[in-house]
């Protein structure tokens, strides 16, 4: 699989983020594994968890610790009715943004087949 | 996980908390995000080894300084501080430095037994005195030097720490964390 544009990885991060703490509450080094599960896997931490504070900082993350057997405690975030509205929006524009892409690059394609 | 990759964890996150304070974060702030870092790359020393565990947050510095974007910040008197203290530093370097050239005039123009007094670019209001004895002793001191040793650091200090940020601070509430361990 071709590594993903840093700059459109960015862009996306907190969604997300967003869409990964929809399915349940998560920490850090979790969410990780979990994205690149999900296939991103030139996602790296440094880029998560600062993003993830970026979030809680806005308010759409809250957080709560929980004790872990394997180390220190860890630090779990799930959205708040913020978070959700976020994501809401967030999906939204990203829906509109691929479908806009979609309709440019296509019209593109037909446009250079026939020149 | 043995001492040694402890050791390099804690040094990474000690570094990370250092630039998290000259970025003006609280105390309990910095000890919440210190933690939560403790914890992931404990985590991902055990999943994947600790050198590739540091690898993946990178340098601590962007990290704190990606992760203090928009949060709401205090003064920055840690870097107002150690700004003030370089340029007392240089003020006190250059004002030594600026007497004993001014002595070294007065030597050269051969007067000797008596004070001379003067002023020297870009030293406005300092009055320089220098008296060259004739056994080759000499004594040189600095008036109203107190403005620029009080002055600028304090300037610096104001200039860089932004004490003014402790009116947006109300204004940006961060986010709570329970603990339900």
């Amino acid at each position: 699989m071709p590594a993903h544009d840093p700059q459109m990885l960015k862009g996306v991060l907190g969604l997300l983020l967003l869409s990964m703490l929809a399915t349940g509450d998560n920490y850090g080094y979790g969410l990780v594994t979990q994205l690149r599960a999900a296939g991103f896997d030139d996602l790296a931490e440094g880029t998560v968890y600062p993003g993830l504070t970026r979030l809680e900082s806005a308010g759409l993350l809250e957080s709560h610790l929980v004790r872990s057997d394997s180390g220190p405690a860890r630090k779990y975030y799930r959205l708040t009715p913020a978070g959700h509205a976020e994501l809401a929006a967030r999906r939204t524009a990203w829906e509109h943004l691929v479908q806009s892409v979609h309709t440019a690059t296509a019209t593109a394609l037909i446009t250079g087949e026939t020149a | 996980m043995n001492i040694v990759d402890r050791v390099r964890i804690e040094s990474a996150i000690l570094r990370y908390d250092f630039w998290l304070e000259m970025r003006g974060l609280r105390g309990s702030r910095r000890r919440e995000l210190r933690r939560e870092l403790r914890a992931n790359l404990a985590e991902a020393a055990t999943d994947v080894g600790t050198t590739r565990a540091l690898f993946g947050i990178g340098s601590p510095k962007q990290l704190a300084y990606a992760a203090t974007d928009t949060d709401p910040s205090r003064p920055r008197w840690s870097q107002g501080a150690l700004w003030a203290a370089l340029v007392f530093g240089l003020v006190i370097f250059g004002c030594m430095f600026t007497a004993i050239a001014f002595t070294a005039g007065v030597e050269a123009s051969g007067v000797e037994g008596r004070r001379v007094h003067g002023f020297v670019f870009p030293w406005f209001g300092v009055d320089f005195a220098a008296q060259v004895e004739p056994g080759r002793s000499y004594a040189a001191g600095a008036g109203g030097v107190g403005a620029y040793f009080l002055g600028l650091p304090l300037l610096t200090f104001l200039l860089v720490a932004q004490p003014w940020r402790l009116l947006r601070r109300e204004r940006h509430a961060p986010a709570a964390t329970s603990d339900r361990a």
